[in-house]
């Protein structure tokens, strides 16, 4: 159910008594830019440790319990070039709890976002440097995970060097170290009144009665989101960007980016997702049984889409010495799927494998929150034809998309010193 | 034909009905039907872990020690045929499949929204008909050297079974539940044969399912599956484990290590010393504890805010109570630049928690209402309701006991499991430094 708020506002509620708990998820976009990413990042984390109400993270914790064991959440992400800051709360449902909980909560999650400590315009300062510290300590101590810390610099060779997708969405520590108590107050006053919001609602609740309250939030009309700046493209390299680091590392990680243009919501999306999954989406894909499996070089290689952006990409931890037997093997199992040299039993189990992933996500409320969430922004319908869509995809269709990838950009986190 | 021995227990509340009951090969099945699901969950359990090394087999008591490593060993090489892998059997259903080993059990499992029959035809008969050959050995020896040097890498792992040895210094627990290469060199398909002989018998299986299942009907098809497999009624082996120091005293104060680390990170840990006497003792002591700790520690009270505010912990702060056959202990810990401080400052929380708990009446509603809401919150996961009691150490219990006996749970209760769990003070510290260059 939809329902039409202010401009640039969306409220969607789906009702279902499946679960015991409902979903509370809510969006606010705008475009990311070379600068908004770090200061949005601490201003989800602030919002959550402190309101006029609840004056601390202590007493929004207590709060939380009290509402039976309420579940809240702040985050960033990113949704093609949109950055979002969203806000989850999880609650059990009346019949396990007390009547009326959806408006309590509902008023909580309002507390939360429209009243904040703020005292003289600014962000209560103790808490705004504690919430800073802890944001540069997470920064410093994602530095231990070298697969994260890979791709991050696989990213930063594979997008134009202008493009703010070369800053993460959680931010980085140079914005962090010159950003101000006030900067952070703008970016608040800018995400109310400027985003585009989206509020979902799943579970165990009137759809009206939901609309009812929300409608009541002092949100006011603003600009929706362009639906197709929001898919990211960019001209190719004519070679590939490569570049190696060398770190003390009992693992080495070989990362590399191809190009794909085709997007979620196209009509190949779904040939893309299984693409991907006999690429190194899975544990019945290529690359695990030839590179993992057969020939024991890898302790993981893996691909992952990125369909919001037109690439995909590969990710291998493994020994430094075998750098060029990995990236031929590489090569060769992306020849495997331009040539469709796989068996049919191996097609079949990889498609099985995602329709079987695809029906046990409709268990999961969270998966089906989100999934509602990124339509919406985006404007895709939910497709109730995945499972057809699938089984329908042949060797042709996977042909023609293999040969639209093109190798980008390749970084090579090398071991030993 | 199996229906009368069927057990089944109602919760309307819940709208939930478990059916229990034991195939005719001695085999426990318990069955939970989530009909609103599209998925299924199976898990295989056997009573056998990392730390169960040693033990008497036999009527004459012969006395059998195995390697470290080797029920971990075994939960990989159970998945490799003479002829195929359990695993690609699975994929090509489309199914998931994985297993792990705890210090007390190994459980293999699987989910699907198609063709339970078919994936459980394979659960059954990979988990009961090994096949173990030398050449399958020595490559996994090979795998599993890989994956216990991945470890060795990991700073959360290091601090955590550092942590563990501290607190258990002349126990298999002080092993790595994979063991060492050393250990797992040891190992051979007579060595594995001889475990699997001794306890993956079917009267140390449990299996339980959950999802979208009719059970009756499930159960009455199981019984003529199991037919075909053997009936063992010989005992379980004596297993030697008891705790080589029952009075708990031989715990090492602390330990630590250098690492490639941005920051220092520390965990403490309390080695609990109480024997409750039966399972619903055992879950009434556990669910004390924990809503104890969470009292205590959690992010709703005054000690976390104030350790927060000076930045001894920050959020990757995380506290644990882990109950295994034969033992039990609390750990606490994070990443921090005050390593000594943090550790301080859990001892002093613990030390001052007597006189603390007799003032926190009014907060004791409100802890016990989150407890029993987050509890309330899991029983969406089929996974989750099947594992929280595959094992045997709770006896019958399933999670929808567990909300009963949590939401009757009073601050004396608390008070006691105090006086039990933390009043003797056995605690250690474990820290990794970073090193000075990299």
């Amino acid at each position: 159910m939809r329902y039409q708020l202010p401009k640039g506002i969306n409220l969607q509620v789906v009702p279902t008594n499946k679960f015991t708990v409902t979903k509370l998820l809510i969006s606010f976009a705008t475009p990311q830019t070379m600068t908004n990413a770090t200061v949005r990042n601490l201003l989800a984390n602030l919002l959550v440790s402190g309101s006029q109400k609840y004056p601390s993270q202590t007493a929004i914790a207590r709060q939380l319990a009290n509402m039976y064991g309420a579940d809240l959440n702040a985050y960033v992400a990113r949704i093609g070039t949109a950055h979002t800051v969203r806000f989850s709360l999880t609650f059990v449902n009346d019949r396990f709890s007390t009547a009326g909980m959806l408006k309590k909560q509902l008023n909580f999650m309002s507390d939360i976002l429209f009243q904040p400590l703020l005292l003289n315009n600014r962000f209560d300062q103790k808490i705004w440097q504690v919430q800073k510290d802890n944001l540069a300590a997470a920064y410093q101590s994602v530095k231990d995970d070298k697969q994260y810390y890979a791709v991050q610099q696989l990213m930063k060779q594979y997008y134009c060097d202008a493009s703010p997708m070369q800053i993460p969405s959680v931010g980085n520590e140079r914005d962090l170290a010159t950003l101000t108590n006030d900067q952070t107050v703008a970016a608040y006053r800018s995400m109310l009144a400027n985003d585009q919001v989206d509020i979902l609602v799943v579970g165990d609740v009137k759809p009206d009665e939901v609309y009812q309250q929300v409608k009541q939030w002092p949100l006011k009309e603003r600009q929706q989101l362009s639906v197709n700046n929001l898919y990211y493209s960019q001209p190719s390299w004519h070679e590939p960007r490569e570049r190696t680091e060398q770190q003390k590392l009992r693992q080495a990680k070989l990362d590399l980016a191809y190009s794909l243009p085709v997007y979620y919501g196209d009509e190949d999306y779904v040939a893309l997702v299984v693409l991907n999954s006999l690429f190194g989406g899975s544990a019945y894909s290529l690359m695990f049984n030839n590179i993992r499996e057969q020939e024991s070089l890898a302790y993981y290689a893996e691909s992952s889409l990125r369909p919001l952006s037109g690439h995909l990409v590969v990710e291998t931890g493994i020994n430094g010495a075998t750098y060029q037997r990995v990236r031929q093997l590489i090569d060769e199992q992306l020849s495997k799927l331009r040539h469709g040299m796989y068996t049919d039993v191996q097609f079949n189990q990889v498609k099985k494998n995602l329709i079987n992933q695809y029906r046990g996500s409709m268990d999961s409320l969270s998966a089906i929150a989100s999934r509602r969430l990124i339509n919406q922004v985006l404007g895709v319908k939910e497709d109730d034809d995945v499972q057809a869509r699938i089984d329908r995809v042949n060797r042709q269709k996977i042909m023609e998309l293999a040969n639209k990838m093109s190798l980008q950009a390749v970084f090579f986190l090398n071991g030993g010193k | 034909m199996g229906e009368n021995k069927l057990k089944e227990q109602t919760y309307p509340e819940f709208n939930q009905t478990i059916v229990r009951g034991q195939l005719g090969n001695g085999m426990a099945v318990v069955l939970i039907p989530m009909k609103a699901f599209q998925k299924s969950y199976a898990v295989l359990t056997t009573d056998f872990g990392s730390i169960d090394q040693s033990f008497y087999s036999g009527p004459n008591r012969e006395f059998v020690q195995l390697p470290a490593g080797c029920a971990h060993f075994l939960e990989h090489k159970l998945f490799e045929k003479e002829d195929h892998d359990a695993f690609d059997l699975f994929g090509k259903l489309g199914a998931d499949s994985n297993a792990f080993t705890s210090y007390t059990q190994t459980s293999y499992q699987f989910s699907t929204t198609m063709n339970l029959h078919q994936c459980l035809e394979i659960l059954l008969d990979f988990v009961q008909k090994p096949y173990f050959s030398k050449e399958g050995v020595a490559k996994e020896q090979g795998i599993i050297g890989q994956e216990i040097r991945m470890y060795a890498d990991s700073p959360s792992s290091r601090l955590y079974t550092g942590t563990v040895a501290n607190l258990y210094p002349h126990d298999p627990m002080r092993q790595d539940i994979a063991g060492s290469e050393d250990s797992i060199a040891q190992i051979t398909p007579d060595v594995l044969y001889r475990a699997y002989n001794e306890f993956y018998r079917p009267s140390n299986l449990k299996l339980v399912v959950a999802g979208n299942i009719d059970p009756h009907q499930l159960f009455e098809w199981l019984e003529e599956q199991e037919a075909q497999y053997s009936i063992d009624r010989a005992p379980l082996p004596q297993r030697a484990l008891k705790l080589s120091d029952p009075l708990d005293s031989d715990l090492v104060e602390q330990n630590q290590l250098m690492m490639d680390v941005q920051r220092p990170h520390v965990m403490v840990a309390l080695r609990g010393s109480h024997r409750p006497l039966d399972a619903p003792a055992r879950l009434k002591y556990r669910l004390s504890v924990e809503l104890l700790l969470e009292m205590l520690f959690d992010d709703t009270t005054d000690n976390f805010l104030r350790l927060y505010d000076r930045g001894i912990l920050d959020d990757s702060f995380s506290f644990s109570f882990e109950m295994e056959r034969g033992f039990h202990f609390a750990t606490w810990s994070t990443e921090t630049n005050q390593p000594r401080k943090f550790t301080d400052e859990i001892r002093a929380i613990l030390q001052a928690a007597p006189d603390n708990l007799m003032h926190m009446k009014g907060q004791f509603a409100a802890m016990r209402r989150g407890a029993v809401g987050r509890l309330v919150a899991s029983l969406n996961s089929p996974e989750m309701i099947a594992n929280r009691y595959a094992s045997n150490l709770f006896g019958d219990i399933t999670i929808y006991d567990e909300l009963k006996q949590l939401q009757s749970l009073t601050l004396t209760d608390l008070q006691t499991a105090l006086d039990q769990f933390i009043c003797p003070a056995m605690t250690t510290t474990f820290t990794i430094w970073p090193q000075a260059e990299h």
